[in-house]
Parts: structure tokens; C-alpha cells; sequence
């Protein structure tokens, strides 16, 4: 293949292999996410800083395992938004943008969660210069880092609420995905969104949002993730409807 | 859209982050910061006010450079696959991004140092552990950022290899950076002591004789406007 064929067969490449790719980092995202959250959660005791303290330096190895399963779940997100931008554009050009900017906050919002992970580590690794605070002081101190990291994911969970509720609407207003697709993914967004700011508002109430927040999330963006990964889009139709917007834009 | 004036204005941008990063975040950090202990830490870095304060300003430069550097590479390598261009100007996003919360840890330590009333309740031995607590946050916090440098450059390796504007060889020297960045990274995360300055090296001949070609070849036109005419 010479190189301008390469670069031709690039441009050419159909929205099925966007979408494809598109739901196939999605399930990673969300695997990589789930697996992040089974390997480490177990190690904090809540409100225990001592006995987390401790499981997190005798499990360290579990504790650093859940932080790379992290870094792969947003970096495959980001893969993710990238092309659900790409393959809903015809639908809405801006709004698709906004989708994917959404997306890109969100993820840089998470890694403010990534950079207190390491912190934790570095509070309870010993060192000689940290002697002139009292073990139970740097156990407290990485109890706050540790429930800051929950701030941050409920955080940075509006931002990817907003996300998943404009790529709802995008694909509930597509002729080339289904529309239950779409209204479930809105649901499931808004949920996010629900949650986070319940959490905020009203603590003592929002942790116990989150196990009917999970399924409904998980329903929504599990279902547009199998569906892309197994059918794609409907070629036709997205071409049809690319070549509208095109028209309409010119 | 004149595609060698992007290219030396990129070539400007690398040479200028080269220069105003390895001032900030290798030099200053090596000449005041005494890993283990604190005391020391905090006189140099009372010592060297002016000093620390300029590392600082060179690492927001840096970034200025990164944010810039991020579009117009995307605009370069956009006529080989929009979408991969997009995305690795989101990873060139993110990167930034994140090194710029770590920055935040740098610029505390001035803070705790500054002998505020309210900062009394803590002893003295405490206040510098907290320093030099800081700046291990900053250190740990300022490489995270690298597992995302990386994977964007070695998304805009793969484009530079197939857009037959680039020199082959230096999508080839792009990609081991890239590589060696986000290697660094997990191994950061993963098995610490494995984790090499060797591998942040890797990016060192790329990024040089990148900075040299753009600004002495910048791409070649005439392959870029075939490429991008045919779209």
C-alpha cells in the first residue's frame, strides 16, 4: 500500500469502525473502572484512618493496581469521546463538540483524583523528614485525601452526567442508532448529575442514592456500549444524514 | 491555511518549552530542593526566593507552549486522520492539565513558610516536614501527567509515520519517547523502583531534533498539500 493510499484508506474509514472503537474503549472504561474500584475499595475502612492506613500499606500492591486500572479507564474514556464526537456530528455539530469537551473536563477533573491517590502513598511511606508528625497525624491527614478522592469522582461525575445526557439527546435524535438508546443513556446521566449534587446539598442523603445510581448508569451506558461495539451505526442512514447536514451548512 | 509558517511557530513553541521547562522543572527543583530533608529544603528555598519563584513562571511558559503547541500540531496532522489528531490533542489537553494541578503543590510550600499567625499552632520541625511534604506531592504529582504526554505522542507518531510529511525517522524517535513516558508512568505506579529517569530521557533525542526540523525544514508542502487537497 503506498502512502497515499494510507492516508486515503484513513479518511475513508466508515463510522461502523468509529463506533466500534468508540464502544469497544467505552467497555474498557467501564471495566478498567469497575476492576479500579474491587481492587482498592475494600482497603478503606470508613472513618477508620488507622486500620486503612494500615491495610494500604500492607495491600500496597492492591492499592497501586486500582490507580493504573484507573489511568486506563480515563485514558480509554477519552479515546471514547473522541470518536462519539466523530460519529455524532451529523446529528449536531456543536452540541457534539460540547459533548466532547464535557468529556475532556471531566477526565482532568479525575486526575485531580489521580494525584491525591498518590499522596495517601506518600503520607504513610515512612520517611525520616515526615518524623516531626505523629503517625496518627499523617493516618488522619491521609483519611482526608482519601475522602477527597470521593469528592472529586462526585465531581467530576457531573461533568460526564452533562456528557452523557447530550449524547442522549444526539443519539435519541439520530436516524442511524436506536432511540431507547439514547433515552436510556439520558437517564442514566441524569442520574450521575442527581447524585452528585444530592451529595453536595444534602449528605447525610446522597451516599444512599448511589446503589440505584450505579445500575441505572450502568444500564444506560452498557447497553449504547454493546450496541455500538456489536452493530455499529446504520451506514446508510448516517451517511444520509451526514450529507443533510452537510447541505444545510453550506 | 500556510502550512510551513505552522510548522516553524511550532518549532518556535518546542524550542521555547524546551528551554523555559528544563529551567523550571529540572534545573530550579535540582538546585533547591535537598530530598530528605527538610530543614535544608526550606532554607534554600528562603535563601533562593526569587530563584524558586522564576522555576515557577517557567513552568507556566511551558504550559502556555503545550496548550499552543496542542492545536497546532493538531492542524498539522489533521489531512492523516482527523480523528486520531483529535485525540491526541485531548491528550496533550489532559496533560497540561494535570501538570498544572501538580504545579499547585510547588507554589504551597511558600505558603506554609510565610509565618502566618495562624500557622503557629504547628512547630517549626512540623512546618518544614510539611514543606518538604509538599514538594514530594509536587515531584510524584508533576510525572502522573506523563502517562497522557506519552499516549498523545505516540497517537501523533503513528500520524507522522503515515503522512509522508514527516521524516519517517522521527515518527520512529517520537514514539520510543512517547513510549518511555507512559512506561515511566505505570511503572511509577506499579514497581517504583523500576521506574527509571532513563525512560523520561527517551523523549530528549525526539523532542530535539523535532524542534530542530521544524524550524530548519518545517514539513514538506508540497506532500502536505497533496495530502490535504485530496480530502
Amino acid at each position: 500500500m503506498s502512502e497515499s493510499e494510507m492516508t486515503a484508506r484513513f479518511r475513508k474509514e466508515s463510522p461502523v469502525r468509529q463506533a466500534r472503537i468508540a464502544g469497544a474503549c467505552w467497555l474498557l472504561c467501564i471495566v478498567a473502572g469497575v476492576a479500579g474500584f474491587i481492587a482498592a475499595g475494600p482497603l478503606i475502612v470508613a472513618n477508620d484512618a488507622a486500620a486503612t492506613a494500615a491495610n494500604i500499606v500492607a495491600k500496597g500492591s492492591l492499592y497501586r493496581l486500582g490507580f493504573a486500572f484507573d489511568l486506563i479507564s480515563g485514558a480509554s474514556y477519552l479515546v471514547t469521546t473522541v470518536f462519539m464526537y466523530y460519529v455524532l456530528r451529523p446529528v449536531g455539530r456543536s452540541l457534539s463538540m460540547l459533548a466532547a469537551f464535557f468529556g475532556l473536563a471531566g477526565v482532568a477533573i479525575g486526575g485531580v483524583g489521580w494525584v491525591l491517590r498518590l499522596a495517601s502513598l506518600v503520607l504513610l511511606h515512612g520517611d525520616q523528614y515526615l518524623s516531626a508528625l505523629t503517625t496518627s497525624q499523617l493516618q488522619a491527614m491521609s483519611m482526608i485525601d482519601l475522602k477527597l478522592q470521593l469528592q472529586v469522582f462526585s465531581i467530576a461525575m457531573v461533568f460526564f452526567g452533562v456528557q452523557c445526557i447530550s449524547i442522549g439527546y444526539l443519539v435519541a435524535r439520530s436516524t442511524f442508532l436506536p432511540r431507547v438508546l439514547g433515552i436510556l443513556l439520558g437517564v442514566g446521566g441524569t442520574s450521575y448529575v442527581i447524585a452528585s449534587f444530592a451529595s453536595f446539598l444534602i449528605p447525610s442523603f446522597g451516599p444512599h442514592l448511589i446503589p440505584f445510581v450505579f445500575p441505572v448508569a450502568l444500564v444506560g451506558e452498557g447497553s449504547l456500549t454493546f450496541w455500538l461495539l456489536v452493530k455499529g451505526v446504520n451506514i446508510q442512514r448516517w451517511q444520509e444524514q451526514a450529507s443533510a447536514a452537510e447541505r444545510s451548512r453550506t | 491555511m500556510n502550512v510551513q509558517r505552522y510548522a516553524r511557530i511550532a518549532g518556535i513553541l518546542f524550542l521555547v518549552s524546551l528551554v523555559a521547562g528544563g529551567f523550571g522543572e529540572a534545573y530550579v527543583p535540582s538546585k533547591l530542593i535537598v530530598s530528605g530533608d527538610a530543614a535544608a529544603t526550606v532554607a534554600n528555598l528562603r535563601n533562593f526566593d526569587f530563584l524558586y519563584r522564576l522555576g515557577f513562571a517557567g513552568f507556566l511558559i511551558e504550559s502556555l507552549c503545550d496548550i499552543a503547541l496542542a492545536l497546532i500540531l493538531y492542524a498539522l496532522l489533521k489531512p492523516v486522520s482527523k480523528y486520531l489528531s483529535l485525540l491526541a490533542a485531548f491528550f496533550g489537553l489532559m496533560g497540561t492539565a494535570l501538570f498544572a494541578f501538580a504545579e499547585l503543590f510547588y507554589f504551597s510550600p511558600l505558603l506554609i513558610m510565610r509565618d502566618s499567625g495562624y500557622l503557629q499552632t504547628f512547630s517549626p520541625d512540623q512546618l518544614n516536614s510539611l514543606v518538604l511534604l509538599s514538594l514530594k506531592f509536587y515531584g510524584f504529582a508533576g510525572m502522573i501527567f506523563t502517562a497522557y504526554y506519552g499516549m498523545g505522542w505516540i497517537v501523533r507518531a503513528y500520524l507522522m509515520w503515515n503522512s509522508g510529511y514527516f521524516p519517517k525517522f522521527l515518527a520512529v524517535l517520537m514514539a520510543i519517547g512517547g513510549t518511555g513516558f507512559v512506561v515511566r508512568n505505570f511503572l511509577m505506579i506499579l514497581a517504583p523502583a523500576y521506574a527509571s529517569d532513563v525512560l523520561l530521557m527517551l523523549m530528549f533525542p525526539g523532542g530535539l531534533i523535532m524542534t530542530v526540523w521544524l524550524l530548519w525544514k518545517g514539513v514538506d508542502v508540497a506532500k502536505w498539500k497533496a495530502v490535504s487537497g485530496e480530502q
